[in-house]
């Protein structure tokens, strides 16, 4: 018993000689550390744990802390980042709301529009621009204004009115170049008429789809229009109106016929949105990267 | 005769999963609501459109699988057909079906994205080849 007590004695000293003398533990949970680490995660672009000690930065006052609106922003961009727009735009529109002379208002607006776009809703994005971002508070949101307003132009096709907004003697930024460049692709995107395509599937079949660049379809189209042309040809030749062969082989050449013709308009409708569609991937990708 | 039927259908019986699912892809479940709020038309409920929704399907079951899959496609030109017939009618199904047995090539492959697990050329939807509509390629088909 005598040997117990001593060795749990013995344990406890030198535990307690072990132990630094002088131990300052951070505090994980204050205010200031809690944003420290939130900006860490934000910095690691792990959003969606760094919206999370956002939250946490604000719970922690009794009162609403001056800088709350810049930290609801960074909630907002969290959101954005990770792809969940319609949290984000709650988040911006939330900021409007509650600071309205808030200096980051008109970036609300700007990223709300851009949430917008990145959504595929360009209408909204633009009415939204005009609407409260018709006099912005400097020349560098005025800026990013016009270029947002031109992407969202972009990817609605209307590539002269993208160009239109910047002016022609003016000296472009980087992405103002980039998307007068892409404008200007659009303009000039090759295009496939489909009435023509038609006509000549009509004319010889099989033509339409060499036109729009698909050989393989036309060769497949004019053999077999050919093939069941000539066997109802031959039947009718042989056995007159009331040949079976003829008349069988006649609907079904009489089907591909008319499915060649309507073929070749859909290829050449099908290979102008194929043209628009491969710049548009481009500028998804140019969006992406430099619009933030 | 029954009993034949019977027997060859049976081997068919490992595929019934995906005839219930492509029955209920093509379907549109739509037209039983409407016809039971009494506004049944002879456009919804097409005999032609039954019929030859009909011959496909005893395609599929009975012919199509005495030999190789031949179609290029990983929705095939039958389920093409019928989806094409279930949504546009039977003139227009027809036409679309006919223009892509044109395309059904080894050729025309290049042209679309290959789905890796079947090694077919992946085609666009259904509603991309009507002639009617608003052309629009869906995000991910295109090549």
């Amino acid at each position: 018993m005598k040997s117990c007590l001593l060795n749990i004695c013995a344990l406890l000293i030198t535990t307690c000689w072990l132990l630094p003398a002088d131990v300052s533990v951070a505090d994980y949970y204050s205010p200031e550390n809690i944003l420290r680490f939130a900006g860490y995660l934000f910095e690691d672009g792990d959003y969606l744990r760094a919206a999370g000690e956002y939250q946490r930065f604000l719970f922690s006052f009794d009162s609403i802390p001056e800088q709350a609106d810049s930290i609801l922003f960074q909630i907002a961009e969290c959101y954005r980042l990770t792809e969940d727009y319609i949290r984000a735009i709650g988040q911006y529109q939330k900021i409007i709301d509650r600071y309205p002379r808030s200096r980051l208002k008109d970036e609300c607006y700007y990223k709300i529009s851009l949430c917008h776009m990145l959504m595929g809703r360009h209408d909204e994005s633009i009415h939204f621009l005009y609407n409260h971002l018709s006099e912005p508070s400097n020349s560098s949101l005025s800026l990013r204004i016009q270029q947002l307003t031109a992407a969202n132009y972009l990817f609605q096709r209307r590539w002269q009115a993208a160009i239109n907004l910047f002016a022609i003697d003016s000296a472009y930024s980087k992405t103002t170049s980039h998307i007068i460049n892409y404008a200007s692709q659009g303009m000039q995107l090759p295009r496939k008429s489909s009435t023509l395509a038609g006509l000549y599937s009509a004319i010889v079949p099989g033509t339409g789809k060499f036109y729009c660049g698909r050989t393989v379809d036309g060769i497949q189209s004019l053999a077999t229009v050919g093939v069941l042309g000539w066997q109802s040809y031959t039947g009718f030749r042989d056995d007159g109106a009331g040949s079976v062969k003829g008349w069988v082989f006649g609907v079904i050449g009489g089907i591909f016929y008319l499915g060649n013709i309507y073929g070749s308009v859909v290829a050449a409708e099908i290979y102008n949105e194929e043209q628009a569609e491969r710049l548009l991937q481009k500028v998804r990708v140019f969006v992406n990267v430099n619009f933030n | 005769m029954l009993l034949i039927i019977f027997f060859i259908a049976d081997f068919s019986r490992a595929d019934l999963q995906d005839d219930i699912s492509f029955i209920m892809q093509t379907h549109d479940r739509t037209v039983y609501r409407e016809r039971t709020a009494s506004s049944f038309t002879f456009k919804q409920t097409s005999e032609l459109r039954l019929i030859m929704s009909g011959l496909v399907r005893t395609y599929q079951i009975f012919v199509s699988p005495q030999g190789p899959p031949s179609c290029n496609f990983t929705v095939t030109c039958s389920h093409f057909l019928t989806r094409a017939v279930q949504k546009y009618g039977i003139v227009h199904g027809l036409l679309m079906a006919g223009d892509r047995l044109f395309r059904c090539t080894r050729g025309g492959r290049r042209f679309h994205r290959i789905d890796s697990r079947t090694g077919h050329a992946i085609d666009y939807p259904v509603d991309t080849y009507y002639i009617r509509t608003s052309r629009r390629i869906p995000q991910g088909y295109l090549r």
